[in-house]
């Protein structure tokens, strides 16, 4: 539903943990099903624009989704399901209109395509419909510069008017960035033309096998959230588990979940992993 | 006169082209990665191609402030650093003045 309001949170004089609401017609076009009230432990409200994850299980441990317009990282180990999330993230909402772009620098657009299929996410069908802009820079990380892919990027934002983008990966699109202070300066430009955009952001983050620190070191400082993604060898058989250390302005779970990579896609299992 | 290749190139395109060098030498600090992107959000953003920035100083300025925040006077304080020195004008006279102001200060001093 979309509604022409201004919204109001007034905080009551008398008591300092009561909002009062109010909205008055101004002619701005807000989506009012988007806009959703919290309430932490403490009982404070906030309201806040969410945006899906595209994983119900997930929207669940995150107040409902992602801020609009922030930019999360998502870092894991190789097969770990980085790349499941964000085509998850994007293909829910195109399905359903929103377009999204997915910048690959780690695995080709065609294999992406092809991989995608056994969860039926049909994404050559919705780059067709202009739903989806798979822009595929495997090749192009060490032949142009990382400002070049950059402006690609925006230009297929721009393009379809995509209002979700994932960077697969981070990592890899800043490959040939010389030293940490540049690409922490990179960073922090790039996120100025991601608030430009108006795009809600998935970053993937490599994280090697037997590693524990995160990119470089500065990303999840720089990032509004982020959602570690680990797998590890137990009794024989692989365990995938999620837990969120950071999610900037959302009261989120703070245990560990497992999760599994279903026919339907990534599920986050109910129940936090210790408790089990 | 300033030759340039075999012609030659009127004072206010030279004295252009000192600002603009200038600019170039100052974001480079940043890293060349980031100087590029810098020019690619002017030029998306503000529409504001590199060779017109000395025109557009104030536009210039203000891109800096969105993009660095309190960051960007630093980085306008650089530029204007490396001009005095090229144009050898005394940095102390201009540095506490508006970017667009000190810049057309110098640039009139070394006439």
């Amino acid at each position: 539903m979309k509604a022409h309001l201004l919204w109001l949170v007034i905080r009551n004089q008398a008591n300092d943990s009561k909002w009062s609401v109010f909205y008055i017609n101004i002619g701005y076009t807000v989506d009012t099903e988007a806009l959703m009230y919290r309430s932490n432990s403490r009982g404070q409200r906030s309201l806040r624009e969410a945006i899906s994850s595209g994983i119900p299980s997930l929207d669940k441990i995150i107040e409902g989704g992602f801020h609009v317009g922030d930019v999360i990282l998502v870092a894991g180990q190789p097969g770990a399901g980085k790349s499941t999330l964000g085509v998850q993230f994007l293909y829910s909402s195109a399905k359903e209109g929103q377009a999204g772009v997915y910048a690959t620098f780690v695995e080709t657009a065609s294999k992406l395509k092809r991989n995608m299929l056994r969860f039926n996410w049909d994404l050559a069908e919705l780059e067709r419909k202009k739903k989806i802009n798979l822009l595929d820079l495997v090749q192009t990380i060490g032949e142009r510069g990382v400002e070049v892919n950059l402006d690609a990027i925006m230009t297929a934002i721009k393009d379809i008017g995509a209002k979700r983008l994932v960077i697969d990966s981070l990592s890899g699109m800043m490959t040939y960035i010389q030293t940490k202070a540049e690409a922490r300066s990179f960073v922090a430009l790039m996120n100025r033309f991601l608030e430009e955009a108006k795009c809600t952001t998935l970053c993937t983050l490599e994280v090697p096998w037997a590693r524990s620190d995160i990119g470089m070191g500065f990303e999840e400082f720089m990032a509004d959230g982020l959602i570690v993604l680990e797998s590890s060898l137990e009794q024989f058989k692989v365990r995938r588990r999620l837990y969120i250390p950071k999610m900037r302005g959302v009261n989120h779970a703070l245990d560990c979940y497992d999760f599994y990579i279903t026919p339907e896609g990534i599920n986050v299992s109910p129940i936090p992993a210790a408790r089990r | 006169m300033i030759s340039k290749g075999c012609g030659l190139l009127d004072p206010a395109d030279a004295s252009d082209a000192v600002l603009l060098e200038d600019i170039d030498e100052a974001l480079m600090v940043l890293g060349e990665s980031v100087r590029a992107a810098i020019y690619l959000y002017l030029e998306r953003y503000h529409s504001l191609k590199k060779d017109e920035i000395p025109q557009r100083l104030e536009n210039f300025s203000k891109a800096m402030r969105k993009i660095f925040g309190s960051g960007g006077p630093v980085i306008e304080k650089l530029i204007l650093k490396r001009l005095c020195q090229k144009l050898n004008v005394n940095y102390e006279s201009v540095k506490d003045k508006e970017f667009q102001a000190a810049v057309e200060e110098t640039m009139k001093s070394a006439d």
